[in-house]
């Protein structure tokens, strides 16, 4: 077959993937997908699907244990100073290692231009929490000083916002999570950061909110963050009660 | 909310940069590599056997070895390096083929699933001893998947949701619930053996509620019970109704006409049959359907993981 002829079926390219035909026939295919792009686009997808279909659902099950605030706090446990030990206890132990907000990032950097992609999780988050993470305009985060920065913001409400998480991109990225609206009395929030870099690092740093005595703003700022795949989690602010 | 923020300008320019070179930039691009390459301590020994009849081998085989590539990998400039690389160790060894033990493709193949490997494992430079192949035997292809643990949360997060939309989709294909229900138990590690004997006689009805029951133990989402609301749906149903094309109807014009739901699982193994057969072909039925499905719905959704971090996880999963 060549490529101006028809295309392989979807189930022969399972089959193909799955090792299941036999030799002749597989040389025809191989031969074919060599230069059929359509053909080999299909059989791309059937090597990932084949093996994520057979995945069991214990092996999910793993994966949703630990691709939650729970998984990441329980590490932090051993890393942390002693100090913050309480606080992250307790927030396993009061939240089941929910979220007030949280958020997903993507920071990349190709020939001088930095993106981010950022997307709310919201099974991280509390039952209650209104804090779903919507984009919005840049706007300066940190106070008069930073103004001049190029900062992309995200609001918990457009225009109204509780919280706000600004990325600053760049060959590394400085992510600066803003607390706008929290009750007079509530203990400022912990912010954990988490993810692995491009090339592979793991990286995990929590920190707590702290207010600027000149500026009045209440912010953390993490520097020097590499381009990779990130999550962003606010401990819940204290004056909420667990559902 | 997904989506792309914006990009931030952050060196004053945003001007693209000349590309990085190509690898093997010097051959001409024929469109996959007729050539090795050959570099330092690769540098070929002189020949043992005839040198036109290995080049012809090499020519012979060399677009089917892109092929190899080209449907494992997500680019196809990886899958020329890849096939090069092949051909490197390759051409070192090529005194170690014996054709009575196998044909060259399977030793050329060999050869090709170290490299993949080796590629998936991030390893380029880690020395791997080939073993002869013991007859027909494949190297092992086994899914052992990493433990949770050792993935990144990112990928954790990713792939999960992944497996959660292969769930949905699983469940709301157009096969018959017995079918469904079939798969969904062999997602819990039941085997073929196992559910004729011990499920066979289960209302089906009863079935799916306890397959998302036992789901639900095991995967704390509370988006469950919408992935299996459409395998619910249909247990109201009778199997004309849900049999959508006249091939399936006609592979169950055994079953009796009443609700879908209120038979056991054995009214749908055809009389005189072999249950635990038919179980694998239910498994494989609905897998093929859920593949064509996606298909058609989102072509290249999963190859889009390969180039991803998830991607490596899921490859990695199969060393």
């Amino acid at each position: 077959m060549n490529p101006r002829d028809s295309h392989f079926s979807s189930d022969v390219l399972l089959d193909y993937i799955g090792g299941t035909l036999g030799d002749d026939f597989e040389d025809q295919v191989e031969r074919h997908i060599a230069q059929c792009a359509q053909c080999a686009s299909v059989a791309r997808d059937a090597t990932v699907f084949s093996k994520l279909i057979e995945m069991p659902a214990e092996y999910h099950a793993a994966l949703v244990s630990r691709a939650s605030i729970e998984g990441v706090l329980g590490k932090a446990l051993a890393q942390v100073p002693v100090g913050l030990r309480p606080r992250i206890e307790a927030w396993l132990e009061m939240w089941s290692g929910k979220a007030e907000g949280a958020l997903q990032i993507t920071t990349n950097f190709v020939d001088g231009v930095a993106s981010v992609v950022a997307e709310s999780i919201d099974a991280f988050v509390r039952d209650g929490s209104e804090w779903s993470f919507q984009p919005v305009a840049a706007t300066a985060v940190r106070g008069p000083g930073d103004e001049g920065s190029a900062l992309l913001t995200t609001a918990s409400v457009p225009g109204v916002g509780r919280a706000r998480v600004a990325v600053q991109g760049g060959e590394s990225t400085d992510l600066t999570v803003r607390i706008d609206q929290a009750p007079e009395d509530a203990t400022l929030p912990l912010v954990a950061l988490t993810g692995r870099s491009q090339d592979g690092k793991e990286l995990l740093r929590i920190a707590s909110i702290v207010e600027d005595p000149d500026t009045g703003y209440r912010t953390v700022r993490f520097a020097d963050i590499p381009p990779g795949n990130y999550i962003v989690a606010i401990e819940p602010i204290t004056d909420a009660k667990p559902a | 909310m997904r989506g792309t923020i914006s990009y931030v300008e952050t060196m004053g320019w945003v001007d693209a940069r000349p590309a990085p070179p190509r690898p093997f930039a010097t051959l001409p691009d024929l469109g996959y590599p007729r050539f090795i390459r050959i570099e330092g301590p690769l540098r070929p020994t002189p020949m043992p056997t005839d040198a036109i009849n290995y080049q012809d081998l090499v020519e012979h085989h060399d677009q089917r070895l892109y092929g190899y590539f080209r449907a494992r990998v997500g680019a196809d400039q990886l899958a020329r390096d890849l096939a090069q690389d092949t051909w490197t160790e390759v051409w070192p060894r090529i005194e170690t083929y014996d054709p009575e033990i196998a044909s060259f493709w399977r030793f050329t193949k060999n050869w090709a699933e170290i490299v993949l490997k080796r590629h998936w494992s991030g390893k380029s430079n880690s020395p791997i001893e080939w073993q002869p192949p013991e007859g027909d035997d494949e190297l092992p292809s086994a899914i052992e998947n990493q433990p949770a643990d050792d993935l990144p949360l990112d990928v954790c997060v990713e792939l999960s949701r992944a497996l959660f939309d292969l769930l949905v989709i699983s469940m709301s294909c157009e096969r018959p619930p017995n079918e469904l229900v079939v798969f969904g138990f062999s997602k819990l590690k039941w085997k073929p053996l196992e559910i004729v004997d011990e499920l066979s006689d289960q209302i089906i009805g009863q079935l799916a509620r306890r397959l998302e029951s036992d789901y639900a133990a095991l995967v704390m989402s509370p988006d469950l019970a919408k992935a299996f609301a459409p395998l619910h749906a249909k247990m109201e149903l009778q199997i004309t109704e849900v049999a959508r094309d006249r091939r399936t109807r006609n592979a169950y014009s055994h079953v009796p006409e009443k609700k879908t739901g209120a038979l056991p699982l054995s009214a749908y193994f055809p009389p005189d049959a072999d249950p635990q057969a038919f179980v694998t072909r239910w498994w494989d039925t609905v897998r093929r359907t859920v593949f064509r499905n996606i298909q058609r719905t989102k072509p290249g959704s999963l190859s889009a993981l390969l180039s991803s971090s998830v991607g490596d996880a899921v490859e990695e999963g199969v060393r």
